[in-house]
């Protein structure tokens, strides 16, 4: 027996729930996150005011170590998880008295008394045999985890053998949902109206604790499996039967905190339906869960954003999810986003007025820089529905800010996100953003010495300063100059059948031809050479065209309907040229992060 | 000088009342009455101090100096009381006690320091009554001294306590003593300059000699001690210096029979003037650089009058460019208050300090700190000297013409001879006064401080020319490429930008015959393009973009203040500036000082051409879509005056097929062209105001659609209120209030259906593997559980016999498992 429990216990090292367990709680952030949201629940609609009133008094002070991203939707208590430590024992008290009032009084759950359970309530959904089923169901979602020393005789369940928990786990995750609306009279697409009605329907009354201890169980199978598998099936049963969470607010929330953790921390798969879960959560119920959902999955995000870790090719991925779920309801997200980039904004003020190490830092910090994507990419998703010009604005020249806080080589990829952004809202935005005078400064980057000809690859590196040797290997220049080239055709992408594009193109073609007087690479030559080239045929097309016109500049209807036509084709060459190195730039990118 | 005040401010005691014979005094019966029904309130008669109030009210007057003596007194005879009581204790049975800082102490220091502080209370109660006479500086030493000593106090009761019960250990004391004797000689010396410097102050004629000892304890080999020395003395001859140069007496004079007080006071001055001299010695030693400094720095600029100014001129000016920021700093400041201050020594120190700042500039080849050159800035130049004078004498010469009129024609009346001949006395008399005074003064007059100015601006003029020349030479040697010289530490070239903002400043004074080579300077300069052929090079001697564009503002300013009157050819100022607004970037050059040359070079240029103005509109235009809008506003603005002043330009709005009859000797636009003149500007259309308008600052994209709804036909007159600058500052991030306006919208959004594409994100779950786990999963628990089980009975059976007490098994039990748990 010793050795097997040695192998065992090796095992469970290794992939069990434990070890998972033990890990989440490494990460205090969680802890500390989930605790914040108790009182949320208990203000109500005060949390708007708090919101509002936040900054405001954050206006006052100057002191920036006290302007913290996260901060923003207000602080909460740390009047933790009261219900949610209370609740084992409570619903244990409440099951006990369930199973008292069977008759029947099986301890050890053996594989035929389940079959023929399992049929009762498949085909005739019977009740008892129903409350027998959960019970059996809790136990095996506990099993390993309960509170131990004091197991009472009379209430100890025991499950026989292997073969009937997974069975027990299985069928009641799938079937649950379906008999509770079969035994309650509900279609499948009943609404959370429909389930707040149940109230009065006496047959709730006593199916209410069996749906209550059906969430129980999940929610603690949810927390203490260790296995990818068990978790990802489990979320998505559960996701079906979320509506009935209507009654249970208590457990609603708690299953939101459960989800925003599995969210940040899960692998793909689970992340994904976790965030489902949070997405239906916030869909089904009202404002009120919308907004603790959002508020804690960007805090988590954030707090995600500070730690390094291996997998921040996830990161995207949660920056989507969260746009998605802002997008659900543009007009609440709306406030948040205004809060947020005002204290962004703030921040970025003190550091510009100050240059302080500090503030500089703050300002390179994982977290204002995913902060900006976040909104970013909120704007850019909804801009094009919705009027979101005050944010728009707000944000664009906090990225300009950004980008021209510390002017150097060395922060060459911040810049080069920077201008990403810029580009990115144009394109969606469909206003005018000058990024010229920012992209070609990048060209005089030059710090390399002829003779040093390292080969060092960019492709590491994901911090926001560049280490000092790589400024003198030859691929930073090159990284230099391909961004500039990438940066300027997605730029001149957008506007290339604009009326107004040889103008725009005349001093970047300028300084790029400049360059290549200058440069020494070949290599680099040829290349900046090839966009001079495609730039000039795409002016020099512009310009035939608008030889031919007859309307004036004022004249912004006639400008704005200019070469529409060409624009649809998108046969020029330079069209296909810029698309190209474009898409190539994608290509690389990706290949970097694999 | 101090004694004097010093005496004026002692408040005599109030004047004794009329003396009356007490036979006089007839009380009232109602004061009798009052006094037997109140025998209480008269108890005090009883208990008066008659013999104190006879001493105050019937004796001389007593001045703070009986009062010190009195207090000394009283002191010395309290310290001999504290001395007989300590050495009642043996000094011998006393273990040293070791302080943190690794130093010995002893019973017997413990004594010695009390005494020690005994001396310093004493004194520093000395010093508290001069508070207000004594500086700063004195005062600072002060409340160090004191803050040292409550630290000592603090050391020393425990020690005390500890050291009762200690055994000698003889051998360190030795040792010890030595230390203790240092810091008690230093406490001593301290104490012995505040005695002196206090002596000093209050009467400097009776202890003039008390300098010399001053001086003597600042050639101490302590540091401190010297630094404090130079501080006292400092202070002290802050405040004695008399108001007028000390002029030594000659041989002859020596010779002389003199009074008494003559002779006092020559021995007075002679040894003050001594024991400055000395003083100003001390800045020679390196070790004191900032104290001396300090001390020098503020003598010259409290007594510019006084002898040897020369000295201190010329040692300030020498740190004037001192690497050292805190002594530059100073000696700027001095230097500047010197020119600002021109009252205390008559403007003679100022050609002096501008003379020896040339020539400084000149021996270094003109790499020092900035801040050399912009002391100049404080120099006031005044036009009007000598003028008004001149005026003056002007008017009173019509104004005695007038009289003499006046007074012929009223020739009749006698009586009026006698009034001439007194009026001619009293004003022969005045004259002479007025000479007298002027002797006495050093008020110079117009004539003479006519030439020192002169001195000054040329002294000045030929600093700044020196530095452009320097400037141009180096420009020069780049391209003989000259590796050897390397740019100095404070940049390549340090002293460019106060020499352009002086000329600027200075424009005015400079004499016309030099503007012309002025101008080929400038001109040269700001064609020293920093793009070359030569990329190799490091090229940080050429001039930045502002530097440049600098010379540019300083040409034009140049040109306006002499009121255009001179014949020189600006176009090759506005050729740079068409190509520097191309190099400009943003972060690396001053924004600022190119909105200036926006403002300064094209909207207050009164006639402009029109081919340059049309290039200048369409260049700014395509300026504005490449930068940032700070950059973008500025260039707007400028253009709009621009469009605003040249009616013609207008044309760039309008699309007129072939460019119209308007456009120029060149048919077609030339974006790349350097000279404005040939870039066929106005054959084009400012098509950038249509993107411009779509720029996503709205202040930009409205100024872009007012620009292009300007009117060719109609004349507008009315010119924009903002001037580039002021668009510059307005819209620099900086100045950004990134408020975010916050009214409630609403956002009217299409509600999207729920995306059918949800279907396909639930993952796709392999049953059976799933059982399988979940299985796998229940056979471990269950192992571990079962295992633990086995421990627990396991290990209850072992303690059971060990420990007969049921619940503290239980409890110990429960602890392992727990932990497990968690």
């Amino acid at each position: 027996m010793g050795k097997l429990g040695k192998k065992a216990r090796k095992f469970a090292k290794k992939n069990l729930q434990s070890v998972e367990k033990r890990s989440r709680k490494l990460k205090p952030f969680i802890k500390k996150k989930f605790a914040k949201r108790n009182e949320r629940h208990q203000a109500g609609d005060k949390q708007e005011k708090k919101v509002e009133q936040q900054p405001k008094k954050r206006c006052q002070e100057e002191e920036f170590q006290d302007i913290a991203i996260d901060a923003v939707f207000g602080k909460d208590d740390d009047e933790v998880l009261r219900d949610g430590d209370s609740d084992s024992d409570g619903y244990l008290d409440e099951l006990v008295n369930e199973t008292d009032s069977d008759i029947m009084k099986c301890k050890v759950l053996s594989r035929s008394f389940l079959a023929t359970c399992c049929d009762m309530v498949d085909k005739e959904q019977y009740v008892p045999a129903l409350v027998r089923l959960l019970n059996w169901y809790r136990a095996a979602c506990q099993y390993g985890h309960e509170p131990s020393g004091i197991a009472r005789p009379n209430i100890y369940y025991d499950i026989e053998d292997s073969e009937t928990f997974a069975k027990v786990i299985i069928f009641v995750l799938q079937k649950a949902d379906h008999t509770f609306r079969s035994i309650l009279g509900l279609s499948d697409s009943s609404t959370k109206e429909k389930i707040l009605k149940l109230k009065n329907n006496p047959k709730w009354d006593s199916l209410k604790p069996l749906v209550k201890s059906f969430f129980r169980s999940t929610l603690h199978l949810v927390k203490q499996a260790g296995d990818l598998e068990i978790i990802s099936f489990t979320l998505t049963q559960l996701r079906v039967s979320i509506v009935f969470l209507a009654a249970f607010p208590d457990l609603l929330k708690k299953l939101i905190k459960i989800s925003v953790h599995l969210w940040v921390t899960g692998e793909e798969t689970i992340s994904q339906q976790a965030f489902l879960i949070l997405k239906d959560i916030s869909m089904v119920f009202n404002s009120e869960c919308f907004d603790s959902c959002l508020i804690n999955m960007y805090k988590a995000f954030l707090h995600d954003c500070d730690i390094p870790k291996a997998n921040s090719e996830q990161r995207p991925f949660l920056r989507d999810s969260l746009v998605e779920l802002c997008s659900q309801d543009v007009q609440k997200s709306y406030t948040k986003a205004s809060v947020s980039i005002t204290q962004l904004a703030k921040l970025l003020k003190m550091a510009l007025a100050t240059k302080n190490k500090e503030a500089v830092e703050k300002i390179h910090s994982g977290e204002y820089i995913n902060c900006v994507d976040l909104w970013v990419n909120f704007i850019a998703a909804n801009v094009q529905d919705c009027d979101l010009q005050p944010l728009l604005y707000t944000i664009v020249q906090v990225i300009n800010g950004v980008a021209q806080l510390i002017i150097g080589p060395r922060y060459l990829l911040l810049r080069v996100k920077c201008i990403h952004w810029l580009n990115h809202l144009s394109r969606t935005s469909g206003i005018f953003i000058p990024i010229a005078s920012l992209v070609l400064d990048m060209l005089e980057y030059k710090t390399t010495n002829d003779g040093e000809k390292q080969e060092q690859k960019l492709e590491a590196v994901s911090t926001v300063k560049l280490p000092k040797n790589w400024l003198k290997s030859q691929n930073f220049q090159e990284q230099c100059i391909f961004s500039v080239i990438e940066l300027l055709a997605v730029h001149f992408a957008q506007w290339s059948f604009h009326i107004s594009f040889p103008d725009l193109a005349t001093i970047p073609v300028m300084r790029l031809k400049k360059f290549h007087e200058r440069s020494t690479m070949e290599g680099l030559k040829r290349v900046v050479k090839r966009f001079i080239e495609q730039v000039e045929s795409n002016i020099e097309f512009v310009q035939r065209k608008r030889d031919d016109v007859t309307f004036s500049p004022n004249d912004q209807q006639s400008a704005d309907t200019f070469m529409q036509l060409e624009k649809q084709n998108a046969n020029a060459p330079y069209t296909q040229y810029y698309q190209s190195i474009i898409d190539k730039a994608l290509g690389t990118n990706k290949k970097k992060k694999k | 000088m101090g004694k004097s005040r010093r005496k004026q401010k002692v408040i005599p005691p109030p004047q004794l009342p009329p003396d009356v014979p007490e036979e006089d005094i007839e009380f009232s019966d109602e004061d009798l009455k009052y006094v037997e029904e109140n025998t209480e309130y008269a108890r005090f008669v009883s208990r008066l101090d008659t013999a104190a109030i006879d001493k105050q009210c019937g004796g001389r007057v007593k001045t703070v100096e009986d009062k010190y003596e009195e207090e000394r007194s009283k002191k010395k005879t309290l310290q001999e009381e504290k001395r007989n009581g300590e050495i009642l204790v043996d000094p011998v049975d006393v273990l040293p006690v070791k302080t943190l800082d690794g130093k010995l102490h002893y019973r017997t220091e413990s004594k010695k320091s009390k005494l020690a502080e005994a001396e310093t209370d004493e004194a520093e109660k000395d010093v508290l009554d001069d508070e207000n006479i004594l500086n700063k500086s004195q005062r600072r030493e002060k409340a160090k001294k004191s803050k040292r000593e409550a630290k000592k106090h603090e050391k020393d009761f425990p020690n005390e306590i500890l050291q009762e019960e200690e055994t000698p250990q003889a051998a360190l004391l030795a040792e010890v003593k030595e230390e203790l004797s240092a810091a008690e000689t230093f406490e001593n010396k301290k104490n012995k300059l505040a005695e002196l410097g206090m002596l000093l102050l209050s009467d400097p004629e009776a202890n003039i000699k008390s300098l010399k000892e001053m001086l003597d304890i600042c050639k101490d080999e302590n540091t401190k001690i010297v630094k404090l020395g130079l501080l006292s003395l400092l202070a002290v001859f802050k405040d004695i210096i008399p108001g007028y140069r000390i002029r030594l007496p000659t041989e002859k004079e020596l010779e002389m029979k003199i009074s008494k007080e003559v002779k006092k006071t020559r021995f007075y001055e002679s040894t003050l003037l001594k024991a400055y001299k000395k003083l100003i010695r001390f800045e020679k030693l390196s070790v004191y650089n900032q104290i001396a400094n300090r001390c020098l720095c503020t003598l010259l600029e409290a007594v510019p009058h006084f002898n040897y100014r020369d000295n201190l001129l010329i040692a300030v000016v020498r740190n004037i460019s001192s690497p050292d920021e805190v002594v530059r700093r100073l000696c700027c400041s001095t230097i500047r208050s010197l020119f600002s201050n021109e009252g205390k020594h008559g403007g003679e120190l100022t050609v002096q300090a501008v003379r020896l700042i040339a020539d400084h500039v000149k021996a270094h080849n003109c790499q020092l700190h900035p801040n050399a050159i912009e002391v100049f800035m404080s120099i006031r130049f005044d036009e009007d000297i000598g003028k008004r004078d001149k005026e003056d004498e002007h008017n009173k010469k019509y104004k005695k013409n007038n009289k003499r009129k006046a007074q012929e024609e009223q020739n009749q009346v006698q009586e009026n001879e006698r009034k001439k001949s007194k009026q001619e006395m009293m004003s022969k008399i005045r004259d002479e006064v007025s000479a007298d005074y002027r002797g006495v003064t050093y008020e110079p007059d117009a004539k003479e401080r006519r030439k020192m100015q002169t001195e000054t601006l040329s002294a000045v003029f030929e600093t700044y020319f020196r530095i452009l020349r320097n400037t141009m030479y180096t420009i020069g040697e780049r391209t003989e490429e000259n590796p050897t010289s390397n740019p100095g530490a404070f940049g390549s070239h340090p002293l460019l930008a106060p020499c352009l903002d002086g000329l600027a400043k200075f424009t005015q004074q400079l004499d016309l015959d030099y503007i012309g080579d002025l101008m080929n300077y400038l001109k040269k300069l700001a064609s020293s393009s920093s793009v070359s052929n030569n990329t190799k090079q490091k090229n940080s001697k050429l001039l930045t973009v502002s530097e440049r564009l600098r010379c540019c503002l300083v040409a034009f300013k140049v040109m306006r203040s002499n009121l255009n009157a001179l014949n020189v050819d600006l176009q090759d100022f506005f050729v740079q500036l068409y190509n520097l607004i191309l190099e400009y970037r943003p972060g690396r050059d001053s924004g600022v000082v190119l909105a200036e040359s926006l403002k300064i070079m094209l909207c207050d240029d009164r006639h402009q051409d029109m081919q340059k103005a049309a290039a200048f509109v369409k260049r700014l235009a395509t300026f504005a879509l490449c930068f940032g809008c700070a950059e973008s506003m500025s260039a707007l603005v400028t253009l709009k005056t621009l469009l605003q002043k040249n009616v013609k330009c207008r044309n760039l709005l309008e699309n007129d097929a072939g460019g119209g009859s308007v456009s120029g000797s060149i048919a077609k636009y030339q974006p790349y062209e350097t000279d404005p003149n040939l870039s066929g500007a106005l054959a084009t259309v400012l098509w950038e105001l249509s993107l411009l308008s779509k720029h996503y600052h709205p202040a930009i994209s409205t100024m872009a659609t007012t620009v292009s709804n300007m009117n060719t036909s109609q004349s507008q007159t009315f010119l924009s209120a903002v001037t580039p600058q002021q668009a510059f500052a307005d819209f620099s991030l900086v100045k950004e209030s990134f408020e975010l306006k916050n009214e409630s919208r609403k956002l009217n959004k299409r509600k999207r259906e729920s995306l059918p594409e949800e279907a396909k994100n639930v993952p796709e779950i392999d049953m059976v593997k799933l059982s399988k786990k979940l299985k796998e999963n229940f056979t471990i628990l269950r192992d571990i559980k079962e295992d633990e089980r086995e421990r627990m009975e396991l290990q209850s059976e072992k303690k059971k016999p060990l420990k007969k007490q049921n619940n503290v098994v239980k409890k110990k039990l429960k602890n392992p498992k727990s932990k497990k748990k968690i």
